[in-house]
């Protein structure tokens, strides 16, 4: 968790991103930025996010994120 | 002949509807299959032969890469195996895909793009004192490659990424890419999205009938209606445009704007008209485009779906790539986010105006969005912070409308790209609009009538833009009408189509824009 709280401040700093419940919801991540932030968690989890789990729900929170990451690390 | 594909559309959709409603439910999807191919073959010929290897190609292709996945277990291993092995099953897939994009791009490239990358080149070997002479390729462009191409290969990518697994009927794979509606204009439709809709055998109902000739008929209220009638203005302008100046250059943008909004968009509402018939709904085309608030709002409002493919299958795959992400990866988070943004959004729009045609005019015309997108993207956190910093109410209505206007500039200026022969003319009528040119006679170009007709028909369509603004579902409230009253608003509304339409004796019929792509 702590790796992806530094990705997303590394892509927009300045964010409560602990308690953000709505990145994508409430338009803080857009899809110019996610597209960043994809290419950032591929490369550091060496995992292949793919447009199929582009959805909202999968990067509304850092723990969404972490589940995701999570899910195609046990792939 | 004017009007072929509208009369090959019409008498194909009577002849598969009888057909589909006799048919068993199972065997239905056949029957849209054989319309579609014998659609293709007596419009297109010779040409259907490309159509063929594209589903043979997708077909196979989507099998192999399904046959990879099955061939290795991944169950068990450990964690650096298993990373191995799966580095090892996407490298095989991707190699597949590379020999599959390279046929079906191949065909495409060859039969659309050859002739112009050739004499491009040979103008470029000329500027280094080369000469050389070009072969030139005399083989009519097949209708609707530009669409059945990118749609195949969405299915094949989308297999790669395990969204779904290969098609096994290759009858439902030819289904897929050759449905005949969306052959001429698109939309471009996604495999499961639309392969239960094409497969599931739904009988033919009254309100799927009458939804479907409605929608059909609104597509030939705005051609005929508007899009006609529209075209002789704008081709007036632009024939003429060195005996024009500014404000009649300015009309002359308006009405191709109008011209081709009401063409493309009513085509797709014929083509989502057929589908409804069978039950079908197809992929949304456009959104009120031109009450966007930037030109990023204006492209997720038209030709919606060319632009969600580009997204899932250029924009994504460059932006996440190992090659940019390596690139950045040591960047300062300003300038890595501007990479990031510049180069994805460069083969975005490079490929737009390539797909829309062989032309260096639309090379530029895709151009001209990528330099509006970037500017956009950089100056809009700028112009955030200085409106907060002022406590400006950035949703008011004052700059919402200033931000619309200032989208239709920029989209009418693209327009002109668009419409434009070449570059060289662009910039002489975007000149032309700084000077004063003869007076514009409005009534020697088009009649008092013709004008009324246009004037009335854009009324009714900006009615139906402010119903929607206003939450009301048209289709849904035609829906609740009891079947008799469908029939007779259909006939009317079919009736004042062809006694008022912009057709017959006295009026050229312009191609339609986007069919030639």
């Amino acid at each position: 968790m702590e790796k992806i709280y530094e990705i997303l401040s590394k892509i927009i700093p300045g964010k409560d991103y602990k308690n953000a419940t709505n990145l994508v919801d409430g338009k803080i991540l857009t899809s110019l930025n996610i597209a960043r932030l994809v290419a950032m968690l591929n490369d550091e989890f060496d995992i292949e996010i793919t447009p199929i789990h582009l959805i909202p729900d999968n990067f509304n929170s850092v723990e969404s994120i972490y589940k995701l990451v999570v899910s195609l690390d046990g792939e | 002949m004017p009007y072929q594909i509208l009369i090959f559309l019409g008498v194909f959709t009577i002849v598969t509807t009888v057909v589909y409603a006799v048919c068993p439910s199972k065997q239905r999807y056949i029957a849209l299959l054989i319309s579609s191919l014998a659609f293709y073959g007596f419009y297109c010929g010779f040409g259907t032969i490309f159509l063929i290897t594209t589903v043979v190609a997708s077909y196979l292709a989507a099998i192999k890469i399904n046959k990879i996945s099955d061939k290795y277990s991944l169950a068990g291993l450990p964690k650096k195996e298993r990373k191995a092995l799966k580095a090892k099953i996407k490298k095989e897939k991707r190699l597949v895909l590379i020999i599959y994009v390279i046929v079906n791009i191949g065909i495409l490239l060859t039969l659309k793009y050859f002739n112009f990358f050739a004499s491009s080149s040979a103008v470029f070997l000329k500027l280094l004192g080369i000469t050389v002479s070009t072969p030139v390729i005399n083989i009519a462009l097949p209708l609707g490659i530009s669409y059945y191409s990118l749609n195949a290969i969405s299915y094949v990518v989308d297999v790669l990424r395990g969204k779904y697994v290969a098609e096994k009927n290759i009858l439902k794979t030819a289904l897929f890419i050759s449905f005949f509606p969306q052959l001429h204009e698109g939309p471009f439709g996604r495999y499961d999205d639309l392969m239960p809709q094409l497969t599931s055998g739904k009988q033919i109902n009254a309100d799927n009938l009458f939804n479907g000739i409605g929608r059909m008929i609104w597509g030939l209220f705005k051609i005929f209606m508007v899009a006609n009638r529209a075209a002789i203005i704008s081709d007036e302008v632009f024939k003429n445009y060195t005996n024009y100046g500014g404000f009649t250059i300015i009309i002359g943008i308006i009405a191709y704007t109008i011209q081709l909004y009401a063409e493309f968009s009513g085509y797709i509402d014929i083509a989502t008209g057929i589908a409804n018939i069978f039950g079908i709904k197809l992929a949304k085309n456009f959104d009120m485009p031109f009450l966007a608030r930037n030109v990023g709002d204006f492209w997720r409002r038209w030709h919606i779906s060319l632009g969600s493919w580009f997204r899932d299958y250029i924009f994504y795959p460059v932006s996440t790539s190992k090659l940019l992400t390596k690139l950045i990866k040591n960047m300062k988070p300003s300038l890595a986010n501007t990479v990031i943004l510049i180069i994805p959004l460069f083969c975005v729009w490079f490929l737009t105006g390539l797909w829309h045609g062989a032309s260096s005019k639309y090379i530029a015309y895709g151009l001209y969005y990528f330099v509006l997108m970037i500017i956009f993207n950089l100056l809009s956190p700028v112009f955030e912070k200085i409106l907060t910093k002022y406590n400006v109410n950035t949703d008011n209505k004052v700059i919402n409308l200033f931000r619309i206007i200032k989208t239709l500039v920029l989209v009418g200026i693209g327009m002109l790209m668009f419409r434009a022969e070449n570059l060289t003319i662009f910039s002489q009528i975007f000149r032309s609009v700084f000077r004063r040119g003869s007076e514009f006679q409005f009534y020697s170009i088009i009649e008092p009538k013709d004008f009324i007709a246009l004037v009335i028909s854009f009324i009714i369509i900006l009615i139906s833009v402010i119903i929607k603004l206003k939450d009301i579902n048209i289709e849904s409230r035609f829906e609740r009408v009891s079947t008799y009253k469908k029939y007779w608003i259909c006939f009317t509304a079919l009736c004042l189509v062809l006694i008022f339409g912009a057709y017959g004796l006295g009026y050229v019929p312009p191609d339609p824009i986007y069919g030639g792509f």
